[in-house]
């Protein structure tokens, strides 16, 4: 899978967690999830799991600590989809 | 399933809610995995006399706030290492709800609630909930999430 193709999907999954749409009309890579997009933090966890679901991944503590934009997870998840 | 009236007694004891906001009376078994808890609407409940005036019938939200108290709750301070610290003053927060209301729930109802584990991740628990009649009858179900705030 692509980077671009991550990309798409890292989206499709963050749409389901944000309140108001109009946070999208601005979005890019380097909007941050919580700040930007207006996610709630206590969702995170849920947004980690619908994102292993989806790639077949595991996302450590670590890794979710170090994810603030969403060029940030799609980097992640494609660096660790590389790796497996 | 543990059902050690000393433990749960325990877990009881360490819900931080008071009343007129608590709305567990017991626990009937608990897991890693799962709980039950119990309760009764009291008759006399203040919110009846205006949830409705001549229809007295327990609010969507207080039934949310019992299916926490009942389920999710004991099985968070179950689930918190003992090492934690001020695991006896835990504030329990709900963060997220997706509840589907099914049948009324009338003063003097008894009622229990099950729930069981999808995670525990981070300090926040998520379960899926289920409250029933003393028949079995599901009243309501949905997913809940909280936060233990120590």
């Amino acid at each position: 899978m692509d980077r671009s193709e991550v990309n798409e999907k890292v989206l499709s999954i963050l749409k389901k967690y944000t309140r108001k749409d109009d946070v999208w009309e601005t979005a890019s890579g380097d909007s941050k999830i919580l700040e930007d997009l207006q996610i709630n933090s206590a969702r995170l966890v849920d947004i980690m799991l619908d994102l292993e679901d989806e790639f077949d991944i595991e996302i450590d503590d670590e890794t979710m600590d170090s994810i603030m934009t969403i060029d940030n997870a799609v980097d992640a998840i494609h660096a660790k989809m590389k790796n497996q | 399933m543990i059902q050690e009236a000393t433990y749960l007694q325990s877990l009881l004891d360490k819900i931080p809610h008071g009343e007129p906001f608590r709305f567990i009376d017991g626990l009937r078994g608990i897991s890693d995995t799962s709980a039950i808890g119990y309760y009764t609407f009291p008759e006399s409940a203040d919110f009846y006399k205006g949830h409705f005036p001549g229809y007295p019938v327990t609010p969507g939200v207080i039934l949310t706030e019992c299916m926490v108290q009942c389920s999710v709750l004991p099985l968070a301070i179950h689930l918190l290492p003992s090492s934690a610290d001020n695991k006896d003053n835990i504030l329990p927060l709900l963060t997220h709800t997706d509840i589907e209301f099914r049948q009324e729930v009338k003063p003097g109802q008894k009622v229990e609630v099950e729930a069981n584990l999808i995670y525990f991740r981070r300090g926040i628990i998520k379960c899926s909930c289920e409250m029933r009649s003393e028949t079995g009858d599901v009243l309501s179900l949905g997913n809940l999430s909280a936060v233990a705030k120590q």
